[in-house]
């Protein structure tokens, strides 16, 4: 790789920030799939009513 | 995850892998994944063609010659749930997960592990689907649309539809977290959003709209699933259910899905226009826009999917409306790929090829959408041969080209060889021409009043279904060139350098070619990013 | 056998490009009906507009791409303007002008959907029940009610193998062994619904599709002109299982005298047989 291409490595905290941000994010858009998933199930069965 | 980190950043050897099947199995690298999941889409992508070519064949004169009108319905069923879960869907996710780290300057994908998991399920959702051709009754029948009550009537079939559809969403949820999460976190420091590749752009919000409506179809099945299996009456109307909310909700799924499909396409050819123009993309910012209004108007546009199931007129109105208001962003992003190559100075590589024939072809698409908003005159197009050649302009010619033209495009930077460029014109050729005398009929035979998904018609039709046959058998052949280019330009070819392309900007055209198999594990720096990124 | 069968095609295929046309030729058949009723004109003339705007666009905006592809090559020495990146005043006018157009569009669409939603002052009423596979057909002020199938012939030439070449078989699949019958010149109001999944009715020469969803009646109507007795061709327009290909429709439409005349005689024959015949087994 060209040596021009690479700037100083991330810092240990800044991965250890990185890292924390990923799994905080991955978290909340796997609680909005789920809500979606429940939430239209929801509303048909309250539409039933 | 964080034994991952530590790991790539113990080892400053790049091209160090497993050999052997767990590298493949076990995969947790970006590149490889991201070839497993093109490798299965071109699989799937051959099976929902050789379905669609037997829909061809029995189509071919009128009577039936082959199939009973069961198996031709499933035929017809199975052909669009592969191509559009099977190859269009999984398709993109390869070209995110090999494409995205590396234009984004990120060392792989933010959730490595996640990404191994999210291909996996696939193999196993579709030997699932695949195998309901032989169990009784047949493979699902009703359409890949599954309104009820038709799909209730499925036989033995119906349970594995419904858990290949769950297996299929779960899959390409995780697969958009990972995208998503990636983008917003994995960027290298200053590779601002609006610095960011059409490609990166368009997946970001494709992964959005999978995340928002994926969930939706997943809840419509499994209501679907509790009203043949436990009683409920969701969509039974002698329950006190609703059918036709089925398709409101299975809509408000569907819209999007169509959006998901073509997307990443804009993406591509966003960035191919302008590297055969050798010249900017035009309207980078207006670009961008124009794919987030997209996007936020295909969850207001569903119900004209469904114009002659009877809504109130202000619903129509409101739909038909909301529709035409669609071609305004749309016609922004065609003004703006033409405005790129106004007073460039192009050249016409299979990947610029394959993006001309997107433009145009996709934009005759285009017109027919908007004449199908029109409700009055939709009253008679809808459910005709007319709708069929519509969305398949959509969906060939655009997002499938769109597709052929990013592994054009970037096959030279994944092998390190350039393909067979001559032998990749014609499958372009080919292709843009089949593609036409197999789809363009179509609009004849649907305004002509032929119904889509019969395995027989009336004589009056016979003509046009030939030559739409024969365009199809033609179309089908030449696909198989597609396998053999990439497979002899994997084997050997001339060597490239970083660059494929003399007009090519990015990141990934910073590296070298075939990049190493961890690339950017330490961020590009500013000025390779300045450089790189071409506004 | 399978060989044999692609031979036919191959036959079917070299007869059907020879010159000699068979009688009924399909090549022409390019276009919308523009039907028998006055919303059927309407609609046909709202898909003539949008798709005249379309080919005028068309060749605008596909002028500029090919003549941008033919002038600026570079193999004939075209160089790149890089500095066009973006222009405001451009930008905005194609946003502007495209949703004039959509504007202009919309009206006349809106103007015939308000009239084809108008179901008010309609003279005869007629429940149309879809089912697996045909259609029922039931005149709810005169007690007259019956089934409508595909016709024999037709039924007998689409089995597989079946032999029978469908160009011999008079309006092969589009034929039925009762039509619906109604008078010319009366604004005919179909109550539609299915009997088991979803059909669709659809009559193109009436400018009228309407789902046929069990546990729901949607309301469609038409009115023929009343120079226009005949027969009216049309097919299912929803999946609706195995035999969706061969459940067709036809309209008979007669004078009103006519009309009167068999409604009568249909009525005193159905006196006697006081239950409706019993729905076949939809299975």
């Amino acid at each position: 790789m060209a040596s021009e291409a690479v700037s100083a490595t991330l810092s240990v905290a800044a991965q250890q920030a990185r890292r924390r941000r990923v799994r905080r994010s991955a978290l909340l858009f796997g609680a909005i799939a789920a809500a979606f998933y429940l939430g239209f199930i929801v509303l048909i069965l309250m539409r039933g009513r | 995850m964080a034994e991952h980190l530590a790991h790539d950043a113990a080892h400053d050897d790049h091209d160090h892998k497993p050999h052997g099947w767990r590298r493949w199995v076990y995969s947790t690298n970006h590149k490889d994944i991201g070839t497993m999941y093109l490798i299965f889409a071109c699989t799937m992508f051959f099976i929902g063609g050789g379905a669609a070519m037997l829909i061809r064949l029995e189509l071919f004169k009128p009577g039936l010659q082959f199939f009973d009108p069961q198996f031709f319905n499933s035929l017809t069923t199975m052909h669009a749930l592969i191509m559009i879960f099977g190859a269009i869907m999984p398709g993109w996710t390869g070209l995110a997960n090999w494409m995205i780290p590396m234009q984004v300057g990120a060392p792989d994908m933010a959730l490595p592990r996640l990404n191994n998991f999210s291909f996996w399920i696939l193999p196993f959702a579709f030997t699932l689907l695949i195998s309901s051709f032989f169990v009784p009754g047949g493979a699902p029948a009703g359409g890949w649309t599954m309104y009820p009550p038709l799909t209730l009537q499925t036989g033995a079939s119906f349970p594995m539809l419904i858990f290949s559809i769950h297996l299929m969403g779960a899959s390409s949820i995780l697969g958009a977290i990972n995208v998503v999460v990636t983008i917003m976190n994995m960027r290298a420091p200053g590779m601002t959003l609006l610095r960011m590749p059409l490609f990166v752009w368009t997946w970001l919000i494709t992964a959005y709209l999978l995340i928002a409506v994926m969930p939706v179809l997943a809840g419509a099945v499994t209501m679907m699933l509790t009203d043949h299996y436990f009683g409920t009456t969701f969509f039974t109307a002698a329950g006190g259910g609703d059918p036709v909310m089925f398709q409101h909700i299975f809509w408000f799924f569907g819209h999007p899905e169509v959006y998901i499909l073509v997307l990443p396409a804009f993406g591509i050819v966003s960035e191919i226009i302008p590297t055969f123009s050798r010249k900017p993309l035009f309207g980078y910012e207006a670009m961008v826009y124009a794919v987030a209004s997209i996007a936020f108007l295909s969850f207001i546009v569903w119900a004209h999917h469904m114009f002659t199931v009877g809504m109130p007129l202000a619903a129509q109105l409101f739909f038909m409306l909301s529709t035409m208001l669609i071609a305004v962003p749309t016609g922004v992003k065609v003004f703006n790929w033409t405005a790129t190559m106004w007073k460039g100075s192009l050249s016409f590589e299979p990947p610029m090829l394959f993006a001309l024939a997107f433009l145009f072809l996709f934009t005759i698409g285009g017109f027919s959408g908007l004449m199908l908003a029109i409700v009055p005159a939709d009253y008679q197009y809808q459910d005709t041969y007319f709708v069929v050649a519509h969305f398949h302009y959509v969906l060939v010619p655009g997002t499938i080209f769109g597709m052929m033209a990013g592994v054009y495009y970037w096959l030279p930077k994944w092998t390190g060889h350039m393909y067979d460029l001559k032998l990749a014109t014609w499958h372009f050729w080919l292709s843009a021409i089949f593609v036409n005398v197999l789809f363009f009929p179509q609009h004849f035979l649907g305004l002509a009043g032929m119904p889509r998904r019969i395995p027989d018609y009336a004589v009056q039709f016979a003509d046009w279904n030939m030559v739409s046959s024969l365009g199809g058998f033609g179309f089908g052949l030449s696909q198989l060139l597609f396998p053999y280019i990439i497979w002899k330009c994997v084997r050997g070819g001339v060597r490239i350098g970083n660059k494929a392309w003399e007009g090519a900007h990015g990141l990934e055209w910073e590296l070298p070619s075939p990049p190493p198999f961890h690339s950017w594990t330490s961020p590009p720096s500013e000025a390779v990013i300045a450089r790189g990124a071409a506004h | 056998m399978i060989r044999a069968k692609l031979m036919s095609l191959a036959l079917a295929a070299a007869a059907a490009l020879a010159p000699a046309a068979h009688a009924e030729s399909g090549w022409g058949e390019l276009n919308l009906t523009q039907g028998v009723t006055d919303i059927s004109r309407k609609i046909y003339d709202l898909h003539m507009l949008i798709f005249w705007v379309c080919v005028v666009i068309g060749i605008v905006v596909f002028g500029v791409m090919i003549w941008s592809i033919v002038t600026f090559r570079k193999s004939k020495g075209a160089v790149p303007d890089t500095t066009m990146v973006h222009n405001t005043k451009v930008e905005v006018v194609w946003t502007v002008i495209p949703v004039m157009i959509l504007v202009a569009m919309a009206v006349p669409a809106a103007r015939t959907l308000v009239e084809i939603e108008d179901t008010s002052k309609t003279e005869l009423s007629i429940k149309v029940t879809g089912f697996q596979w045909g259609w029922n057909y039931d005149y709810l002020d005169d007690g007259v009610s019956y089934y409508s199938h595909l016709d024999r012939a037709s039924n007998a030439a689409r089995e597989l193998d079946s032999g029978i070449d469908p160009h011999t078989v008079e309006h092969y699949l589009l034929n039925v062994d009762q039509p619906l019958v109604v008078p010319v010149d009366t604004k005919v109001r179909l109550l539609i619904t299915g009997a088991d999944v979803i059909h669709s009715w659809w009559v193109p020469a009436f400018g009228v599709k309407k789902d046929a969803i069990p546990g729901f009646v949607n309301e469609a109507w038409f009115k023929v002109d009343t120079d226009k007795p005949g027969l009216y061709r049309g097919q299912c327009a929803e999946l609706c299982g195995r035999d969706h290909g061969f459940m067709p429709i036809v309209v008979d439409v007669r004078s009103k005298a006519d009309f009167a005349a068999w409604l009568k005689d249909k009525a005193t024959q159905q006196k006697p047989a006081a239950p409706p015949a019993p729905a076949p087994n939809a299975s």
